[in-house]
């Protein structure tokens, strides 16, 4: 043995020592013995501290989650989590209160007579089955990004590899599926190729229609800080109103809604036209593409004296008519954009994505960067941030949408459904070759007569509350009730606005409950441990899905073999013995999480999103992928895809080389897509534009953050803001009462102005927390026609005094 | 004839420039002043004199027409240019004062603990807030401030640039009256910490929990500070440099790295 090694190996010794005898005292009881975090530590009083990141939005900080007695009784910033160097937002730092509302659900619950009544979990898997057995191609299941990657994994296998049926959508077809679609038309593949780091470095930040000091308020920080630290970062805010992002921009910039496509066209034009565009890197890294009538995901091949001329319109002048921005400062984000010194990172999240025109404006983003050259340093980057903790791990790299197959596959590839049925050892042939009903249209099958063509007859909603977040629900979600041959299932933690028209409700274990990974906006993999009992008879989803797919096998579908008519799930202790994961009381004998992460991390090497393995995360605050192993065997992450200085998998010389690229000449694709109007623009009898979103302290439906008393009393209800000369032509003043109506209903909130958001005259803005305030029966839901996203920033609305005396709902 | 004009014009212009100077530095001086005066007048015994009606009636302040009324600078409070931060931080404690009785103290912590989910989290704030600057939240805490009766304490820790993503308003928009806040949740927090350790009667306390977001001492432990224990010695400001920290509590012990 070398001395080198010997040292080493002592070294290792010592380590795993020390460790070992810190977690003798830490592993907390009853909880399974592989739950040995490393970075779990017990301080003196008691408190057991263990790392789990955070339960909200998509930024993925991590948490300390203190421990006592089973039961969460502190959170802390993890100061040694890359994303959050320590730091939470309110919502973070009140993220343990989520496990102790009064109201968790905690017994499986079945409507009879139009009330719920509790059952035993062995009924509820048996009315399940029962259900699917009926007619196996009307089934489908809703799920989320914020499914860990397992239950995300074990659904996505059970729908496509045990059933063939398509017919499973997350909710982050709300949220980020034109971001989606942009990054797969420019680069032939998914997800941001630069990182938060980003943000530590660049000069200018762009935020498009962007408000993250209240949606990504430690990004957020994270920028912000970096000027009390003496540096100088410049601050773009293109919006449609006046937010909290707004008070720390040096330059605001406000655009009539949909206008963003004119905007980023009118950057293109001048830096065509100052000469300033990067001829070098456009030459050696870029083609060019442009729309097909209809439009589709691929579009045409087009040339750069094409896009020169279909960009030749949008001189400044023309810009500023459309979007309402003084040419002066069209002409200063084009001069911004030429400046080659200068490290430009674009951000944006949901004004750009929710939106009829959403992947065209997610591709001209992408196209201003590529056309300038600010792309490929660390600091210049177009990026799209997330929602959800797991809308990228869950949502779009295990693919758990209509399309999709895990590791960026697609369903209608013969290959890709080859080597997937490879890869689950299943029959040749048998992965449905058809996309399935995308969310929208999953949801109208269901609440159309199933004689109306309505052939979806039974959902299964995991960890998610369309009841409250799908635009226009009477259209696409209460239409449900009265439907006598409709079923609804539903695993949630708490009643909902879902739950209220479910028929069946599974009480669901959350967040630090049961295991569980999330993959967050920065390609990063978080893995955390178990580490409190959920209340009552409340189970992990993943579970939910293996008990079903068991009961399945034992109906004698036989979709739930594989070719040598085993049953789909195999799960097997140290030793080799199969464990029946299924049964509830052997889930935790192994760490079933880890196994089925295993299993899927085999499919994220064929687009090379190679996923860390489950041991390595274990060590870790999270990875980015591509992680990729060494020569000593140890893993290196990625920070920066495609760009040689970061990528193993770049051409060493190459410098950039987009692998996937849809041209298949590891070029990416620079698009010209067309301003368009809204699909609902405001109009003599609806004059308003109105715009919904979210704030700080409630993380989208207010499930879980409206039950935290710090939160809620900080937020209590929806509110209506108004420009106050409007307000003032309407007779409103703050906290007066109005009425909003489109054409698609009615609502009445109380009116905040000059609040945290100012919109501009001639427009609203609603939140969509409120269950009891829901704006999202008024909303648009008309779709972007590629990500099939809808739009809910933008429709027209009458704003109203209201007339009638009753209170506010409370 | 031409120069001679210009070197007088120069010399008008550096004359008028300094009489500018002078006199804008006179005027800074006179509100400084005035402003001193005001606040002694007021924070001494909130006396106010009435001046004695002049007999001069060019002394004589105009009276506004009423349409200026609703004007800025006929608003309460408007010539009031005093700065929080010269306001006078809460009397310090020193080994003579004397100590909380225990309803005081009760009162003390009952408000502390109102204000904090568990031992550690973000403190709400218990006044309605500026939605959208922070500047306006460091006006009052980048200090202590005594305001009337209430001390103010100061951040715990050194300014971030947005105090509203860590702490939430304990009342809502248009200070909570929209809806009643009624939310049933059992989770209990971690209390307070309890005492430090000390190795001997004299040694000076341990500090029983992490100084993570806590670096600065005096915001709790200093005048005007939430916590029962107030320090003695004020003027100490290297507090870790007698009393210990928990390595345990503190981020986290450093991780043993095994590759060479």
């Amino acid at each position: 043995m070398q001395r080198r090694d010997f040292l080493r190996s002592t070294a290792l010794a010592a380590a795993t020592a020390v460790v070992a005898r810190r977690l003798g005292a830490a592993l907390p009881e009853g909880l399974p013995a592989y739950a040995t975090s490393p970075s779990a530590t017990v301080t003196a009083d008691g408190v057991r501290w263990d790392k789990a990141p955070c339960r909200f939005c998509g930024t993925g900080c991590h948490v300390r989650v203190g421990v006592k007695d089973g039961r969460v009784v502190a959170i802390q910033g993890d100061p040694e989590a890359e994303v959050n160097k320590g730091l939470l937002c309110m919502k973070g730092y009140h993220v343990g209160g989520i496990l102790y509302g009064k109201d968790r659900l905690t017994t499986p619950q079945l409507r009879r007579n139009g009330r719920l009544e509790p059952i035993t979990w062995e009924e509820a898997i048996e009315i399940m089955a029962r259900r699917v057995m009926k007619n196996p191609a009307g089934f489908a299941i809703y799920g989320s990004g914020q499914w860990t990657i397992p239950e995300g994994y074990a659904a996505q296998k059970l729908m496509k590899a045990g059933l063939a049926n398509n017919h499973i959508d997350p909710n982050a077809r709300l949220c980020m599926a034109s971001a989606v679609t942009a990054y797969l038309s420019v680069y032939g593949v998914d997800e941001p190729a630069g990182c938060y780091d980003d943000l530590d470095v660049a000069d200018v930040v762009i935020l498009w229609g962007n408000n993250p000091a209240e949606m990504h308020p430690v990004l957020w920080s994270r920028i912000i800080d970096r000027r009390t630290r003496g540096e100088k970062v410049m601050i773009i805010d293109l919006g449609t109103r006046r937010t909290r992002s707004t008070a720390y921009a040096d330059h605001y910039l406000e655009f009539r809604p949909q206008s963003d496509l004119a905007i980023a066209n009118g950057i293109a034009h001048l830096l065509l036209a100052n000469g300033t565009w990067d001829r070098d890197f456009v030459s050696k890294h870029c083609n060019f593409r442009t729309d097909t009538s209809p439009v589709t995901l691929n579009g045409q091949a087009s040339t750069f004296e094409a896009y020169r001329e279909s960009l030749a319109p949008y001189t400044p002048e023309r810009v500023a008519e459309i979007s309402g921005v003084p040419t002066e400062k069209i002409r200063f984000l084009g001069e911004l954009f030429g400046n080659p010194k200068l490290r430009i990172t674009s951000l944006w999240c949901m004004g750009m994505n929710q939106h009829t025109r959403g992947t065209a404006v997610n591709r001209l983003v992408h196209g201003i960067h590529l056309l300038s050259g600010h792309w490929g340093r660390p600091g210049d980057a177009p990026t799209s941030l997330t929602g959800q903790p797991s809308a990228c791990g869950t949502a779009r790299e295990v693919g758990t949408l209509c399309h999709a197959l895990p590791g960026g596959l697609l369903v209608a590839n013969a290959e890709h459904r080859a080597e997937c049925e490879e890869l689950w050892n299943l029959p040749a042939g048998r992965i449905n070759p058809k996309p399935g009903y995308h969310t929208m249209l999953l949801w109208e099958k269901f609440c159309t007569p199933t004689d109306k063509g309505g052939d979806i007859h039974t959902v299964f909603v995991q960890v998610t509350n369309p009841g409250q977040t799908l635009p226009d629900l009477h259209r696409t979600f209460n239409g449900k009730a009265g439907l006598e041959d409709k079923f609804l299932i539903v695993s949630d933690v708490y009643p909902t606005a879902t739950t209220a028209l479910a028929d069946l409700v599974l009480p669901a274990a959350m967040w630090v409950e049961k295991n569980g990974i999330y993959g967050n906006s920065e390609r990063r993999t978080q893995q955390w441990f178990k580490q409190v009992e959920p209340p009552g008879q409340a189970r992990p989803d993943a579970w939910i899905t293996l008990a079903l797919a068991r009961r399945l096998f034992e109906f004698g579908h036989p979709g739930m073999r594989d070719r040598d008519g085993k049953f789909l799930f195999q799960f097997r202790d140290a030793a080799g013995r199969e464990v029946p994961a299924w049964d509830f009381a052997h889930y935790y004998d192994i760490n079933t999480d880890r196994a089925l992460y295993e299993e899927y991390r085999r499919f994220t090497y064929h687009k090379h999103k190679h996923v860390a393995p489950y041991d390595e995360l274990v060590k870790s605050r999270g990875l980015r992928w591509p992680v990729v192993e060494q020569a000593d065997g140890s893993y290196q992450e990625t920070r920066f895809r495609f760009m040689e200085f970061s990528d193993p998998f770049v051409k060493k010389g190459a410098g950039i080389q987009f692998y996937h690229s849809v041209t298949k000449d590891n070029r990416a694709l620079i698009w010209f897509c067309p301003y368009e109007p809204a699909t609902e623009e405001p109009d003599k009898d609806y004059p308003f534009w109105l715009c919904t979103g979210r704030v700080i302290e409630h993380w989208h439906s207010g499930t879980m953050t409206m039950r935290i008393p710090q939160l809620r009393g900080s937020m209590p209800n929806a509110y209506v803001e108004l420009h106050p000369e409007d307000a003032r032509a309407l007779g409103l003043a703050n906290g007066d009462m109005a009425t909003l109506e489109t054409r698609r209903g009615r609502l009445d909130l109380p009116v905040w102005l000059d609040g945290r958001g100012q919109p501009p005259r001639g427009s609203v803005f609603v939140p969509f927390f409120d269950q009891n305030l829901l704006i999202n029966n008024i909303t648009l839901g008309d779709v972007c026609p590629i990500s099939k996203e809808p739009d809910y920033k933008k429709c027209a609305v009458r704003v109203l005094r209201r007339t009638s005396a009753t209170v506010v709902a409370t | 004839m031409k120069l001679v004009a210009r070197k007088l014009a120069v010399l008008a212009a550096l004359a008028a420039f300094t009489a500018g100077l002078s006199g804008y530095f006179m005027a800074r001086l006179q509100v400084a002043r005035s402003a001193e005066a005001l606040r002694a007048s007021q924070i001494s015994d909130l006396k106010f004199e009435i001046p004695a009606a002049s007999p001069d009636a060019a002394h004589a302040p105009l009276a506004p027409v009423y349409a200026a009324l609703r004007s800025r600078e006929h608003q309460p409070n408007h010539g009031w240019r005093s700065s929080l931060a010269t306001l006078p931080p809460a009397p310090a404690f020193t080994p003579d004062t004397p100590p909380l009785s225990p309803a005081e103290l009760a009162q003390l912590l009952g408000t502390r603990e109102a204000r904090r989910a568990y031992a550690g989290a973000p403190p709400t704030v218990p006044h309605p807030i500026d939605q959208v600057h922070s500047a306006s939240c460091l006006a009052c805490h980048g200090q202590p401030t005594r305001i009337g009766t209430r001390d103010v304490p100061q951040m715990s820790h050194a300014p971030y640039s947005q105090c509203i993503q860590c702490h939430a308003p304990s009342v809502g928009p248009g200070g909570g009256a929209f809806a009643p806040v009624s939310v049933t949740n059992s989770f209990a927090g971690l209390p307070p910490a309890a005492r430090g350790t000390r190795a001997h009667p004299d040694a000076p306390p341990t500090i029983p929990h992490g100084t993570h977001l806590r670096q600065n001492c005096l915001s709790c432990h200093g005048p005007g500070g939430s916590s029962a224990i107030k320090t003695t010695h004020p003027h100490q400001t290297s507090c870790l440099q007698c009393h210990a920290t928990d390595a345990a509590r503190e981020t986290h012990p450093p991780v043993l790295r095994t590759t060479s």
